[in-house]
C-alpha cells in the first residue's frame, strides 16, 4: 500500500512538473516573436493599490489597443520595491531576457537605473517621473508625465498673478522629489518677485510633523506649498489645520489620490494644484469598462499615465528599425493627456492645467 | 518665545508617551534580560487592534480601547509562552533570544502589511478640539496622551516600590536564579512582567494611532526611542527611564526649534552614542565599583 502511494505521489509530481514545463514552453513559443518590455515597478513594499492600477492598465490597455496590430507585446514584470537596490536587481534580471524596451516607475528607481540604461542603450519609458532633469541625462530615457519644471512654472505663475500672493511658506518631503519640486518652484516664483517666508521639511515616514507646522505658522503665511507624499504629507495638512491654519494651499497631484484624500479629512478642500490635462473620457471604452470592473473606480492619474505609456510605445514601434529613434519621432501626437512631442531631452511637454480640490474629493479645472 | 514654549509643551506630551514606552521596554530588558525588539511589533499590533475595533467594527472608542488592551495582553502572553519562555527553559543566550525577538517583530510587521496594506490607516476622522492656555495650543488628544501616560508611569513606579509582586519582578533582574530557589513562581512572574510591558506599550501606541494614524513600519523607530530613553536614564533606575524620556523629547523639541523637525531622529542616535561611550550606566545610574570595572 505504502509503495503504491509513493508511486502515485511520484507520478503526480512528474505530471505536475511536466505539465508546467509544457505550459512554459507553449508560452515561450507563443511569445517568440512578441516585443518584450521589461517593467520595473514596485510590486511590494509600496502602495499596492497604486501598483495594481499601473499593472492593470498596462495589461488591459495593451490588449485593447494592440488588438488589430500585427505585433504582440509581452510584459516582463519585476519587483523594484521602490528602492534603488531592488530596482537594479530587477533590471539586471530583466536584462537576461533582452527586452526591446523598459518601463520604470517613479523617481527613485529611475535615478538608480540611469547608469544601467545608458550602458544597455535600450529605450526606457520613465512612467510617473517628476524630476526636472533626469531624462536629459540619458538619450534613452523618455518621460511619460508632466515634468516638475512644467508643473512649477504653471503653478508659480498662477500663485503670483492669479492668486496675487507674493509671500508664502513651503512644506515638503525630505527626498529627491520634495527637494526638486521645492527648488524648481522657488526658482520660478522668486524670479517673478515672490518671497519664500520659510521652508520646512519632514521625512517620508513621519506621522507627527507638529514641530515643523508650528514653525511655519509662526511666520503667519497666507499660502503654503505642500510638495510631497507619504504619511508626512497627510499629517502636514491635518496638523496645520489642527493648529488653526485657515490660509490657502497649493500642492501637486498627490492630493487627488483617494487614499490620501481619506486621510486628510477635507483639510485640503480648496487646494490648488498643477496637473497634466488628463482626459479619461477619451480613453478606449472597452478599456474603461474592463478597468472599472477590475479596480472598481475610474482611472486615476497613474492609470492615465500607464495608458499613455502604451500609446507612446505603440507609436514608437511604428519606426521598425530603431525603437529609440521611434520615440524621438513622436511629434504632435494626440494622447489622453493632450498633444505631446518629444524634444531632444526626452521631454514630452504635455499641456498643464490648474485644478482645485472640491469637498467631495473631485477636482475642478480653474485655469487651462 | 511662544514658539519655543509651544514646542516644549509638545515635547512634554512626547516625553510622557516615550516614558511609557521606555517602561514597556525597560521592564523586560531589566527583569528578563531580553532586548525586547518584538515590542516594536507589539506597538504596531496595538495600533491595528484599535483601528480594527474603531474603524472597521465601528465600536465606541472606550469599548474599542478596552478590547485593544485585552487583545494586547493576549498577544503578550502568546509571545511569552511561545517564544521567550521556551528559550529561557533551554537557557539560550541573550543573543539568540534577541534574534528571535527580531524575528517576531518582522513577522508581525509583514503580516500586518499583508492584511492591511502599507498605507497609513486613520482611526479618528475629525479634527481634534484644541484648547488654548495663555496663547499655547494643546489638542484634546495631546492632553489625554500626557495625562494617561504620565499617570500610568507614576502609578507603576509606586507599585514597583510598594507591591511585593512587583518588587519581586524588579529584583528578578538582579538575581534571576534566586527566584525559583526561593520557591517563587518564576513563570507567573515572567508573565506578569510581559503583561505589564504589554499594557505600557498599549497605552501610548493606541493614543498615537488615534492621534496620527498607524502604518506597519513605524514600530522600529518607537522601539529605538524607548530603548534610548532607558539607557539614557539608567538601566536600573525606573525613574531614570522617565527622566531620560522627557530629556530626549525636550532635546528633540529644541532641535526642531533651532534646526528642523526632520533632524529629530538624529538627536536620538547622538544621545545613544554619547551615553554608550561616556555614561554607560545612564544619567542617574549607579557607578560601578572599581573592581567591577
Amino acid at each position: 500500500m505504502k509503495r503504491i502511494l509513493v508511486g502515485l505521489f511520484v507520478v503526480v509530481l512528474i505530471a505536475v512538473f511536466g505539465g508546467r514545463m509544457w505550459y512554459l514552453h507553449q508560452q515561450a513559443e507563443q511569445n517568440k516573436d512578441a516585443i518584450k518590455i521589461g517593467v520595473v515597478v514596485p510590486l511590494s513594499g509600496f502602495d499596492e493599490n497604486l501598483t495594481n492600477r499601473v499593472v492593470t492598465t498596462l495589461k488591459i490597455a495593451t490588449e485593447e489597443l494592440t488588438a488589430d496590430k500585427p505585433y504582440k507585446i509581452q510584459y516582463l514584470f519585476e519587483d523594484g520595491r521602490y528602492t534603488v537596490k531592488d530596482s537594479i536587481s530587477a533590471f539586471n534580471k530583466l536584462k537576461t531576457s533582452n527586452p526591446d524596451a523598459y518601463i520604470v516607475f517613479g523617481d527613485l528607481p529611475a535615478f538608480g537605473l540611469l547608469p544601467l540604461i545608458n550602458e544597455t542603450k535600450v529605450p526606457t519609458i520613465a512612467l510617473a517621473l517628476g524630476d526636472s532633469q533626469l531624462p536629459s541625462k540619458s538619450p534613452y530615457m523618455f518621460r511619460v508625465c508632466t515634468s516638475t519644471t512644467d508643473l512649477v512654472k504653471k503653478i508659480a505663475d498662477f500663485v503670483f498673478h492669479d492668486m496675487k500672493q507674493t509671500e508664502m511658506a513651503i512644506f515638503k518631503v525630505k527626498n529627491n522629489y520634495g527637494d526638486d519640486f521645492s527648488n524648481e518652484f522657488q526658482k520660478y516664483y522668486t524670479a517673478l518677485g515672490g518671497k519664500i517666508l520659510i521652508e520646512e521639511s519632514y521625512n517620508i515616514g513621519d506621522m507627527d510633523v507638529r514641530a515643523q507646522a508650528l514653525k511655519i505658522l509662526d511666520e503667519k503665511p497666507q499660502l503654503i506649498g505642500m510638495f510631497g507624499f507619504g504619511p508626512g504629507y497627510n499629517a502636514a495638512f491635518n496638523q496645520l489645520a489642527e493648529r488653526g491654519y485657515k490660509g490657502d494651499f497649493i500642492t501637486d497631484h498627490t492630493v487627488t489620490d483617494e487614499a490620501v484624500w481619506k486621510n486628510i479629512y477635507n483639510q485640503a478642500e480648496g487646494t490648488y494644484f498643477a496637473i497634466g490635462d488628463y482626459r479619461v473620457d477619451q480613453m478606449s471604452p472597452r478599456y474603461l469598462e474592463r478597468y472599472r470592473a477590475k479596480i472598481g473606480s475610474d482611472p486615476d492619474v497613474f492609470a492615465v499615465l500607464s495608458y499613455v505609456t502604451v500609446d507612446v510605445l505603440m507609436k514608437a514601434l511604428e519606426n521598425k528599425t530603431d525603437l529609440n529613434q521611434g520615440f524621438y519621432d513622436i511629434q504632435n501626437f494626440k494622447t489622453v493627456m493632450g498633444i505631446i512631442g518629444y524634444d531632444k531631452d526626452g521631454e514630452p511637454h504635455p499641456p498643464v492645467i490648474i485644478k482645485q480640490m472640491q469637498s467631495n474629493g473631485a477636482a475642478k479645472v480653474i485655469k487651462e | 518665545m511662544i514658539l519655543l514654549l509651544q514646542l516644549l509643551i509638545n515635547g512634554l506630551v512626547q516625553g510622557a508617551l516615550v516614558a511609557c514606552m521606555a517602561v514597556a521596554f525597560g521592564l523586560v530588558y531589566r527583569s528578563l534580560r531580553i532586548f525586547h525588539i518584538a515590542l516594536g511589533g507589539m506597538f504596531i499590533l496595538v495600533g491595528y487592534f484599535f483601528y480594527t475595533f474603531v474603524a472597521l467594527l465601528h465600536l465606541s472608542t472606550p469599548i474599542a480601547a478596552g478590547l485593544t488592551l485585552l487583545a494586547t495582553l493576549i498577544a503578550g502572553a502568546i509571545l511569552e509562552s511561545c517564544v521567550y519562555y521556551p528559550f529561557a527553559k533551554k537557557k539560550s543566550t541573550s543573543g539568540v533570544v534577541m534574534l528571535a525577538s527580531l524575528g517576531v517583530m518582522i513577522i508581525i510587521e509583514n503580516t500586518i502589511a499583508l492584511l492591511f496594506g502599507n498605507n497609513v490607516k486613520s482611526i479618528s476622522v475629525d479634527l481634534e478640539p484644541t484648547y488654548i492656555f495663555y496663547g499655547l495650543k494643546v489638542t484634546r488628544i495631546q492632553l489625554y496622551e500626557f495625562l494617561i501616560c504620565a499617570s500610568a508611569f507614576v502609578i507603576l513606579g509606586l507599585l514597583i516600590r510598594k507591591n511585593p509582586y512587583f518588587k519581586v519582578a524588579w529584583a528578578m533582574g538582579d538575581q534571576p536564579r534566586l527566584v525559583p530557589v526561593m520557591g517563587l513562581p518564576l513563570q507567573k512572574i515572567r508573565q506578569l512582567i510581559i503583561a505589564v510591558s504589554s499594557l505600557m506599550i498599549a497605552l501610548p501606541a493606541a493614543l498615537i494611532a488615534y492621534d496620527v494614524g498607524i502604518e506597519p513600519h513605524v514600530g522600529m523607530s518607537y522601539l529605538l526611542t524607548a530603548s534610548v530613553a532607558v539607557f539614557f536614564g539608567g538601566i536600573d533606575k525606573y525613574w531614570g527611564w522617565g527622566l531620560g524620556a522627557f530629556i530626549l523629547a525636550l532635546c528633540q523639541s529644541i532641535v526642531s526649534w533651532k534646526f528642523s523637525g526632520e533632524w529629530v531622529s538624529m538627536v536620538t542616535f547622538i544621545i545613544l552614542i554619547f551615553v554608550l561611550l561616556f555614561k554607560p550606566s545612564g544619567l542617574i545610574g549607579n557607578s560601578k565599583r572599581l573592581e567591577e570595572k
